[in-house]
């Protein structure tokens, strides 16, 4: 390249940064010297090679940016693999105050859904992986196996919630088992828990009266995985009490309860929510029954406009992170999203916030069908909703079809096949627990252990590690020890 | 980069600021663009960046590069704020998705860089607080360990394991089925 010493550059000539002289000497000192033979350049791929060296030791030795990366991994089982490449990067990602951050940033991920029919006397349970990625592989094989070791007993799941299970088996004298499992735990835990209580025993009025019983079983948002809600409704024509029994310690406390007299028997549907607070169940053709614990009291919420209990599986409630409930609701190929606030003043008060086409979102499905079953409202039917309605399982035309609500991505996961006779239930899992970590004794100085370069050093004198058996015993030592 | 300087021109008559490189190199851009930072926007609302803004931690590669970055966003988060008013507008949401569309894919292609390069960006992004370019950055290295083992990581970024063949067994075996 021909330079020209001392020409000026016109002020309003802006040479992009590849064009620019290399560095420009303000007093023009070049010129005064001799010119110097030109160095042979280094080798371009040793150059490079150093120059990434340089730039990746600042910044995988910078604590902060470290923790930036360390925070993006997604998944618990990415990071659980980084934390084992060097005690410094152990030391970050075991961090209870770095753990807090990468589960608010790390919303738990749908794994896949168990789904049951109909089918022969043993009910097979099925894993559907949804969305599958190489990092959750392990745990999809996991998840899919972990009926196995229920042979031979038919097994039914009540509730899941998170990355937990409320499972019944049947023996063959028919005699059943309730269990909380977490399949995904890194300990597996299966932990046999009792049956609902026996029915309370509630007056009546005369001989005559009869009381019908309810129950609905719901596992809580966090716990020690032993545990789980059981809301009883007994119905006779005089009274309908309703109580919210908890296991404390494997036996039934009896949190709450609330009477009202009821002019119908609410039926046992799958259509019932229970957000620690308040139960929710659907009654006749436009409302919901709602039974507010802490006040003791029970009062109706109507449906949305337009919304009516037509056929089983038309509506579905979903909790909405202390937010209130949602309430999704299928019409043909119309799928709504109401949400109702949790303080508003008038209960009731539903919102629509979505609106999906199915048939749009399922174009490419190959939904044939479509066109000759408008008007046959019982063609599609609501399976299952996650929480905050951000997904939803669906049955139309004989297929199970997954629907991401953000992406409004479709899938479809199972064909139901002659032998399935009727779905029963899908039941979603997601990836919950948090990664097991060693703890640091002491609480060791983390800024001494992490100012080291990149590979670390030595532990600090008097450092030792101590290991706890489970991921939530991990948690909750960790979320203590930040308060 | 033609192109580049004749919009500079355009926005002639809004706050330009003058960015100078580790290697004196003088960039300069408009004061939506370099607010981006919040290093810099706090040295503008200070009033010192008259006679230009050293950057002694960033060479004129990476910061024609961030400087790139800057000016594709700045615009972005202008339109943003323009169409923002008519929220309920199905036609605004529309150039909403299409703008943010487009955005996405300014980013991907931006990141088609070398290692060098990308470690580069994120010393400079940390330095200058560019959020958006920080958030970019990382994840692109994030990305880059996911779904790899323990021994791809060290290999891949050159770090030796300090874990005792004992303290690696004992996590391990707590969450063996994480690493199959």
């Amino acid at each position: 390249m021909v330079s020209a010493p001392g020409c000026e550059r016109s002020p309003n000539l802006q040479l992009p940064a590849h064009l620019e002289f290399p560095n420009p000497s303000p007093h023009g000192m070049e010129m005064d010297r001799p010119p110097r033979p030109p160095l042979p350049p280094p080798p371009p791929v040793a150059a490079a090679a150093v120059a990434a060296a340089a730039a990746i030791s600042s910044v995988l030795g910078d604590d902060d940016l470290l923790r930036e990366i360390l925070l993006r991994l997604g998944l618990p089982t990415s990071l659980l693999r980084a934390a084992l490449v060097c005690r410094r990067w152990l030391t970050h990602a075991s961090d209870p105050a770095f753990l807090r951050r990468f589960r608010g940033l790390n919303p738990p991920r749908l794994v896949g859904a168990y789904l049951s029919t109909s089918a022969g006397p043993a009910p097979r349970m099925r894993f559907l992986p949804i969305r599958p990625v190489p990092e959750l592989a392990a745990a999809a094989r996991r998840a899919g196996s972990f009926f196995d070791a229920f042979k031979g007993s038919a097994a039914s799941i009540c509730d899941s919630r998170g990355g937990r299970l409320l499972v019944t088996t049947f023996d063959d004298r028919n005699e059943s088992t309730h269990q909380v499992c977490s399949p995904l735990s890194p300990a597996g835990d299966t932990a046999v828990v009792p049956p609902p209580p026996p029915p309370p025993p509630i007056l009546l009025a005369n001989d005559d009266e009869c009381v019908i019983y309810q129950y609905g079983e719901f596992l809580p948002e966090d716990g020690d995985g032993r545990s789980y809600f059981c809301v009883v409704m007994g119905y006779s024509e005089l009274q309908t009490t309703m109580y919210l029994y908890e296991l404390l310690g494997m036996n039934w406390i009896v949190r709450a309860s609330a009477a009202a007299q009821l002019v119908l028997s609410p039926t046992r549907l799958r259509v019932m929510l229970f957000d620690n607070e308040k139960f929710y169940i659907l009654y006749a053709t436009s409302k919901i029954l709602v039974c507010d614990f802490p006040s003791s009291s029970i009062s109706f919420m109507e449906l949305p406009n337009g919304v009516e209990n037509k056929h089983s599986g038309c509506i579905m409630l979903s909790r909405g992170d202390g937010s209130g409930i949602y309430l999704m609701h299928v019409k043909e190929s119309k799928l709504q999203i109401f949400h109702c606030g949790k303080d508003s003043d008038n209960p009731g008060n539903w919102v629509l916030v979505d609106y999906i086409c199915l048939r749009q979102v399922c174009a490419n499905l190959d939904m044939a069908t479509w066109l000759s079953v408008d008007g046959h409202t019982a063609s599609v039917k609501i399976c299952a909703v996650g929480d905050n309605a951000k997904f939803v399982f669906l049955e139309m035309f004989g297929t199970v079809v997954f629907l991401d609500i953000t992406t409004r991505q479709a899938e479809k996961v199972y064909e139901l096949t002659p032998e399935d006779k009727e779905l029963v239930s899908v039941r979603p899992l997601m990836l919950t627990w948090h990664p097991v970590f060693p703890l640091m004794e002491n609480g060791c100085d983390q800024k001494e252990l992490c100012t080291g370069v990149a590979g670390g050093g030595p532990l600090p004198g008097g450092t030792s590690i101590i290991f706890l058996p489970h991921a939530h015993v991990i948690g909750l030592v960790a979320d203590r020890l930040i308060q | 980069m033609a192109s580049a300087g004749s919009g500079d021109e355009k926005a002639a008559a809004a706050a330009m600021i003058t960015l100078i490189s580790s290697d004196n190199e003088k960039f300069e851009v408009t004061e939506a663009t370099a607010t981006l930072s919040q290093t810099i926007r706090h040295m503008i609302e200070d009033g010192c960046t008259d006679g230009g803004v050293p950057l002694p931690n960033v060479t004129s590669k990476i910061l024609a590069r961030v400087i790139e970055y800057c000016k594709k966003h700045a615009t972005a988060a202008a339109g943003e704020e323009g169409s923002s008013s008519s929220f309920s507008d199905a036609a605004f949401l529309e150039v909403d998705r299409a703008f943010l569309e487009e955005l996405e894919e300014f980013d991907d292609a931006f990141l088609e860089v070398d290692r060098a390069t990308l470690f580069d960006l994120i010393l400079a992004a940390n330095y200058l607080d560019i959020k958006g370019l920080l958030n970019l950055t990382c994840q692109k290295v994030a990305d880059s360990v996911k779904g790899k083992t323990p021994e791809q990581i060290r290999e891949m970024y050159n770090i030796v394991n300090d874990l005792t063949p004992e303290e690696e067994a004992e996590i391990r075996r707590e969450t063996q089925w994480a690493f199959e």
